[in-house]
């Protein structure tokens, strides 16, 4: 009997399969690894919760917007604990991303992070989704609702933002 | 700047299905939003469809005070002052005129 559903195997598979894209999305709005697994573990839970009423094929998208969701309000409490003066900034680095890196190396990832920190939401969501979900065009536009040329055009924007923040990005060779 | 430094992939910590595994065996708590909102709807369901007696007519009884002050009013003395029951067009209203008296 072909199961249809998604089922615990198939839930799992898919856990398997993009808790590191999901992962390196979240990390990108919270730069805290903790938090991040956490956010990432939470929008695999609300799909599964949601299992009864989750297509097969869209899927993907909706564990990465649930992502995307979690993430951003995550961040929202975390500066209204900041302005409430709950929270300091310090908290929310990560001890352990840094505390063995070289200082060039660490210098580099915080000008990365104040570059993306810097776009505009939805810049940041188009261009985090493309480098890190593995998701199509397609996918991207149905995760944000967007259209497919928005996609595109709020890449290019991205990537020139980040550009003039970094200077040209240079593929590996 | 190498574009592989920007999208650094950075390696999530172990044991993440073993963790989902173990969170998705620990029943789930209805969110507290939601019992909150519950509680809300109900309190404001419960206001407005609340029964009530005859509503009270306040401006029948107003009217009625400055159109027949005077018909049908008992009185009570005090010994500094007096106060003299109207005739209301509701009997849920009561409406008096209290005068003091000089010294």
């Amino acid at each position: 009997m072909a199961d249809e559903g998604l089922s615990r195997s198939r839930f799992e598979a898919l856990f398997v399969k993009l808790e590191k894209p999901v992962f390196n999305v979240v990390y990108r709005w919270l730069w805290n690894t903790e938090e991040s697994r956490d956010v990432t573990q939470e929008a695999f839970l609300k799909v599964w919760n949601a299992r009864a009423r989750v297509k097969l094929e869209t899927v993907e998208p909706l564990v990465f917007q649930s992502a995307l969701n979690l993430a951003a309000n995550r961040l929202r409490v975390r500066r209204l604990r900041r302005f409430f003066s709950l929270d300091s900034a310090a908290d929310e680095r990560d001890p352990g991303q840094h505390a063995d890196a070289a200082l060039e190396i660490e210098q580099r990832r915080a000008k990365v992070r104040e570059a993306i920190d810097a776009l505009p939401e939805k810049l940041k969501a188009v261009v985090v989704l493309c480098e890190f979900s593995g998701l199509s065009t397609n996918e991207i536009s149905q995760t944000l609702g967007i259209p497919p040329g928005t996609v595109g055009s709020r890449r290019h924007q991205a990537m020139q933002q980040l550009e003039t923040a970094l200077g040209p990005l240079e593929d590996a060779s | 700047m190498k574009r592989h430094e920007v999208f650094e992939i950075v390696e999530p910590p172990p044991f993440g299905l073993e963790r989902l595994r173990a969170r998705m065996a620990t029943p789930r708590r209805a969110p507290t939003k939601w019992v909150l909102a519950g509680a809300v709807a109900t309190l404001v369901l419960g206001l407005v469809w609340w029964p009530r007696s005859a509503p009270v007519d306040l401006v029948g009884a107003t009217r009625t005070f400055f159109s027949e002050p005077t018909r049908d009013v008992s009185s009570l003395d005090a010994s500094t002052g007096a106060v003299l029951e109207l005739p209301s067009s509701n009997p849920e209203v009561i409406l008096a005129r209290v005068a003091s008296l000089p010294d």
